[in-house]
């Protein structure tokens, strides 16, 4: 099975098998753009660790991959998310927002999906004070421009 | 009287060459104090040199740098532009302090709020205290998206981090500033999904500036509308109803439909005579019968109805589960006109796996069927003292039966104690996790 070398921002080669990685509409484009074999990918916005993980998800979902068209993408996304995933999504608020901005650079929806819907369950129904926490918001508003806020909201 | 003339001459012409004297040495003490643009600097009666002056603004902005990063938490990086300051202008705290205490008695109606960093925010840009009011609520949404371009305190970004970065040093911090909009209204699409929790979405724009442009995208509210009324939304200028709208989510707040996140519930009583007692002839019981109706909308066009004896408490929980039919509770699907919302609703079928197949689409399942009964119910919304949209008035009842082919209707008698309106009551364990994103 071919191998490809990816090259993550803090300069750790990572080694994975290639259809692993076809996940990644960004890499797959980049492999069917460049011809040469035992080419070094280099990933300049993506750590080791985080790809790491995102491998490990790679892994879990593996033959699912296979021939979905993007239709079926966006009907997988739906439901209910599965225990495995909910257990993998289950990070802290920094590790999520790195994972959502990698899953979008890579180009992997299913993954962008399951970190963007997390982050949306974790503030919906929530008040405005508890999203501030969750997401490390500061108040900015000042209490001229809060008044008319709830005037508008009524 | 002429040598006190003449001496009193004397006085003042000695008078006047004195003050001429002395305003022009005014006038050269004060030379270079006007080339200040400053005006603390003014004030100061003894005269600066151009280096001063420079100094003095350097040291100000220094100085202006310290007291942000500090109200940031920032204290190391707050303190090194302290030190600074301070070199140049040893006093500058004090003169800093004079000058903001100069321009809050210029301001009044900020002099006793706090002295908050988002307070001096909106003195900055705010000068005329009357026009501010009016200038909010016309723009809140330009307003802030003028302040959020402000470099200096936003970096670019919308949010503002409230974890102050330096203490926690891991190697890698993110912020959910640091997606790009397109990401953050991919998580504000999951946030309202199907659902259409537009309270939530209210929620996450009185977070911040930033989160209010986020949550007053239009195009979000465009899709939660055209959701609730399908291919009938229209559009802003409001053909039908003869109404106009500002924007999508004035729409959606003003137009009549009907609410989601609980359930419109009836209560009906009526007096029954009861069987003749066997012992004695002449007691005749009266039963009081008590009945509820439950009707529970869908933001995708379904919607449930159920009639029971059991309290709401119990009642609302039976029209929880959505996919899983229960063989007292019809479903049907809802269309609204106006303020008039019409049901259809079937008797449910008791074979599941036909159900299943017919989740998806059909617009009036079971419509092949040789025999069924359908109930059409038109209800008008009204308001009711607590909420808008909260009450649901009986216009019509029909009941649709076809056997063999042959399709016959009767209209209930829509008596006012038989059929009382409905009214709403929210249900906070309807709210589940998203299912999908609002598209």
């Amino acid at each position: 099975m071919a191998v490809i070398k990816l090259l993550t921002s803090d300069n750790v080669i990572i080694e994975t098998e290639m259809d692993l990685i076809m996940c990644s509409g960004t890499i797959k484009g980049m492999l069917e753009s460049c011809s040469g074999d035992d080419e070094i990918v280099p990933l300049p916005k993506v750590r080791s660790a985080i790809l790491t993980k995102i491998l490990q998800w790679a892994q879990f979902h593996r033959y699912e991959f296979a021939d979905t068209t993007a239709e079926e993408e966006a009907e997988n996304v739906c439901g209910v998310i599965s225990p495995w995933d909910s257990d993998f999504i289950n990070v802290d608020m920094s590790t999520l927002v790195e994972l959502i901005e990698v899953a979008n650079f890579l180009n992997i929806q299913r993954l962008l999906q399951l970190a963007c819907k997390t982050a949306a369950n974790m503030i919906a129904g929530k008040t405005s004070e508890d999203m501030r926490k969750i997401l490390n918001i500061k108040n900015d508003l000042t209490f001229s421009e809060e008044a008319v806020m709830r005037k508008e909201s009524k | 009287m002429g040598d006190t003339g003449s001496s009193a001459d004397y006085q003042n012409s000695a008078l006047d060459e004195f003050r001429v004297n002395w305003q022009r040495e005014l006038q050269v003490q004060n030379e270079p104090a006007r080339e200040q643009p400053n005006e603390v600097d003014e004030q100061q009666q003894s005269p600066l040199g151009l280096n001063d002056i420079e100094a003095q603004a350097r040291a100000e902005s220094l100085y202006r740098t310290a007291v942000d990063l500090e109200q940031r938490g920032k204290v190391y990086d707050a303190l090194a532009y302290y030190r600074k300051a301070t070199q140049i202008v040893p006093d500058i705290e004090f003169r800093f302090y004079e000058q903001q205490k100069l321009n809050y008695d210029a301001n009044k109606k900020y002099h006793n709020l706090p002295n908050d960093f988002g307070k001096q925010l909106d003195l900055n840009h705010t000068d005329a205290k009357e026009d501010i009011d009016v200038d909010l609520i016309d723009g809140l949404y330009d307003k802030f998206q003028r302040d959020v371009a402000c470099v200096d305190i936003y970096g670019g970004k919308m949010l503002l981090n409230s974890r102050d970065t330096s203490v926690i040093s891991t190697s890698h911090n993110m912020h959910i500033s640091d997606l790009p909009p397109e990401i953050m209204m991919n998580i504000l699409r999951w946030v309202v999904s199907s659902q259409l929790d537009m309270h939530s979405l209210e929620q996450f724009a009185a977070v911040c500036k930033g989160c209010y442009i986020y949550g007053r995208d239009e195009e979000l509210w465009r899709l939660a509308c055209s959701k609730v009324w399908g291919h009938n939304v229209g559009t802003l200028e409001g053909l039908e109803d003869g109404l106009s709208y500002g924007s999508w989510r004035d729409m959606f707040i003003r137009r009549e439909r009907v609410l989601f996140s609980g359930c419109y519930i009836s209560k009906t009583t009526y007096l029954r005579m009861g069987e003749n007692s066997f012992q004695d002839q002449f007691y005749r019981p009266l039963q009081l019968v008590e009945y509820y109706r439950y009707i529970r909308f869908l933001p995708d066009g379904k919607v449930l109805m159920m009639t029971s004896a059991d309290e709401p408490a119990q009642g609302v929980n039976k029209l929880k589960q959505l996919y899983t039919s229960r063989p007292d509770v019809l479903r049907g699907r809802y269309r609204l006109f106006g303020n008039i919302v019409t049901l259809i609703l079937q008797k449910s079928q008791s074979r599941p796996a036909f159900a299943q197949r017919h989740r998806r689409g059909s617009i009036m399942p079971g419509d092949e069927e040789a025999n069924n009964t359908q109930y059409v119910i038109e209800l008008r919304i009204l308001n009711n003292s607590k909420r808008q949209f909260g009450q649901l008035a009986w216009t019509k009842y029909t009941l649709v039966q076809r056997r063999n082919k042959i399709e016959s209707s009767s209209e209930f008698d829509l008596t006012a104690a038989k059929y009382p309106p409905l009214w709403f009551s929210p249900v906070k364990s309807y709210h589940l996790d998203a299912d999908a994103p609002l598209a």
